[in-house]
């Protein structure tokens, strides 16, 4: 694949100038410094929003546990985040064709597969840096207002999600080289994303497909037990196909 | 077009019976060029003429519908488009990486070329030095004027001193000096390097400066090719003479109508234009001007221009198009 270190440097360089080193990081950290404190004081909240009339309630709330602000974290990441990466990555491939960039590839002597599979990794080792960073902050802020924060729950709910963001980056690889409208990858990809959580329903599929990893990270941040080996295997062998597949769709394609 | 241009290695691009159709729309029509190695070849024509068109084919951009031969350095660009890309460089629409500054931009393009980090870095900066950007190097490209810009493209299509150069409007935007500086850098280039130049332009006049030869192309096909001077003569077929008197000599054009070999003349500011009836009147006509009782500034043949011989090419085109209904 020539070209593909000369492209992934490229790529690093534009991720550190544009809004995305700012959005997606940014906002992963705000949850991550937010998330924990929210769960340590959720009743003190409650009981300060609702007065007298919320009194009943607020005395029924079991006492948060670090586990609490673990499943703030997991949450955020499978829906925020998860919804950012399909919006943010609807163009990754189909904006360079529209400004005429990718073009590049083809009167260069690189081959397209690079100009494609470099984006993907990049991006891919962008988002696990953000996931890695979020979660090292929902840890510390843990273990500062719970005074205890035991890390594998954490850390293999945060992991077993990274795969499944990598999927949806390779899922966005994909639509984004197949289709030209930002927007539309992104509806797309939302409609995957709709898919594969109900798909997540039926369990001998959730067990062995990447479909186990809609659910899987809140199940382990929540501290219980969950088999994700599979799950997480398939799902990073399917990102492969899927970007393989981009690479092919962009060779092919008539820029 | 005439095959004495092609050069004693083998021409640069060969092509022969390219036909490139868009649905209904013809726009390329049975075009042969053979471009030699080293030449600056300019490629004139109206808008929507197929020039963009024919340069995408050449890079492998694009396939065509239909063609005999498209050898580009000796090489299939069908077939063999991975031996021709290293050796091409191409400056088509403003394709910059807006988010990467000058520097990083060349930079880019030469890492994608395989060049080394070290040459890189020298031809860089000679390349932002003689596009006179070494100042603004660092700053991101969104930020610069559509000359600069336009600098910017031409100098990374030279970045790896490719063998072939596409340059489409290359002075599009660009002041006069810095247009000044790209022809004599293309023409220095052509001849110390022997890079070959493949230029689509509108620019008429800089174009019948720096090229060895041109095409005028019109409604998907060459209406004209060869050498500037023998396309202008070939389409406009006149020979004409300017006559500069020293002013208040008293001269008039009727003392120039009695000369041999006169058809007509036309008096202009500061003088005259004699137009004879062949090329074999020059002489006589000279001669016997000079013996005429007046003192002159200068008498010299007037040969038609590129942009006469377009205009002709182009109208005639245009006309019939209009007559046809196109």
């Amino acid at each position: 694949m020539n070209g593909f270190a000369a492209f992934a440097r490229k790529e690093a360089t534009e991720i550190v100038r544009t809004w995305r080193i700012w959005v997606l990081p940014g906002m992963l950290l705000f949850f991550a410094l937010t998330g924990p404190v929210m769960a340590r004081f959720t009743p003190e909240i409650v009981a300060a929003a609702g007065g007298d009339q919320l009194a009943g309630l607020v005395k029924s709330l079991p006492t948060p546990t670090y586990l609490d602000s673990y499943a703030q974290w997991a949450k955020n990441l499978s829906q925020i985040a998860l919804f950012a990466i399909i919006i943010i990555y609807g163009g990754l491939v189909s904006g360079e064709r529209k400004s005429g960039t990718a073009i590049l590839a083809l009167t260069k002597p690189v081959s397209r597969s690079a100009f494609v599979v470099a984006k993907a990794v990049v991006h891919s080792l962008f988002l696990a840096l953000t996931v890695i960073a979020g979660t090292l902050a929902t840890w510390g802020v843990t273990a500062l207002v719970f005074g205890k924060a035991p890390g594998e729950a954490l850390w293999s709910s945060a992991l077993s999600w990274l795969a499944f963001g990598v999927l949806f980056l390779a899922i966005m690889t994909l639509l984004s080289s197949l289709m030209g409208s930002q927007a539309g990858a992104a509806g797309v990809g939302l409609g995957a994303f709709a898919l594969l959580s109900i798909a997540a329903l039926w369990e001998p599929l959730a067990k062995y497909s990447p479909v186990g990893l809609a659910s899987a990270p809140m199940t382990l941040a929540m501290g219980k037990e969950s088999a994700i080996l599979w799950p997480v295997v398939t799902s990073l062998a399917l990102a492969c196909v899927l970007v393989a597949t981009a690479a092919w769709a962009f060779r092919t394609k008539e820029l | 077009m005439d095959d004495s241009l092609a050069g004693l290695d083998g021409p640069a691009i060969e092509v022969a019976g390219l036909s490139m159709s868009f649905g209904p729309l013809v726009a390329l029509d049975s075009v042969d060029l053979v471009i030699p190695r080293g030449a600056v070849f300019g490629l004139l024509g109206p808008n929507g003429a197929g020039k963009t068109t024919t340069v995408r084919i050449l890079n492998g951009v694009l396939d065509p519908s239909s063609v005999g031969r498209l050898n580009v350095l000796g090489h299939d660009v069908r077939s063999e488009a991975e031996a021709v890309r290293p050796q091409v460089g191409v400056q088509t629409d403003t394709n910059l990486y807006e988010r990467l500054s000058a520097r990083e931009n060349l930079a880019l393009f030469g890492r994608l070329y395989g060049m080394r980090e070290a040459a890189i870095g020298s031809r860089v900066d000679q390349l932002l030095d003689m596009f006179g950007l070494t100042d603004r190097a660092a700053e991101l490209v969104e930020r610069y004027s559509k000359g600069m810009k336009q600098k910017l493209l031409i100098a990374r299509a030279l970045v790896a001193r490719p063998r072939l150069v596409y340059l489409d409007e290359p002075t599009a935007g660009l002041d006069p000096e810095a247009s000044h500086e790209l022809m004599t850098y293309i023409t220095r280039v052509s001849r110390e390097a022997n890079t070959t130049f493949f230029i689509t332009s509108h620019r008429l006049e800089e174009m019948e400066g720096v090229c060895t030869a041109v095409a005028i192309l019109a409604g998907g096909r060459i209406r004209a090719a060869g050498p500037p001077e023998r396309v202008a003569r070939a389409a406009v077929p006149r020979v004409r003479v300017r006559v500069t008197p020293v002013p208040g000599s008293g001269m008039s054009a009727a003392d120039l109508s009695a000369l041999p070999g006169v058809k007509t003349v036309t008096a202009l500011p500061g003088g005259f234009a004699a137009d004879l009836i062949d090329e074999g009147a020059v002489s006589p006509f000279l001669r016997a001007a000079a013996a005429l009782p007046f003192d002159l500034l200068g008498v010299a043949e007037e040969p038609p221009t590129l942009q006469e011989a377009y205009l002709a090419l182009v109208g005639t085109q245009r006309d019939v198009g209009e007559r046809q209904g196109v």
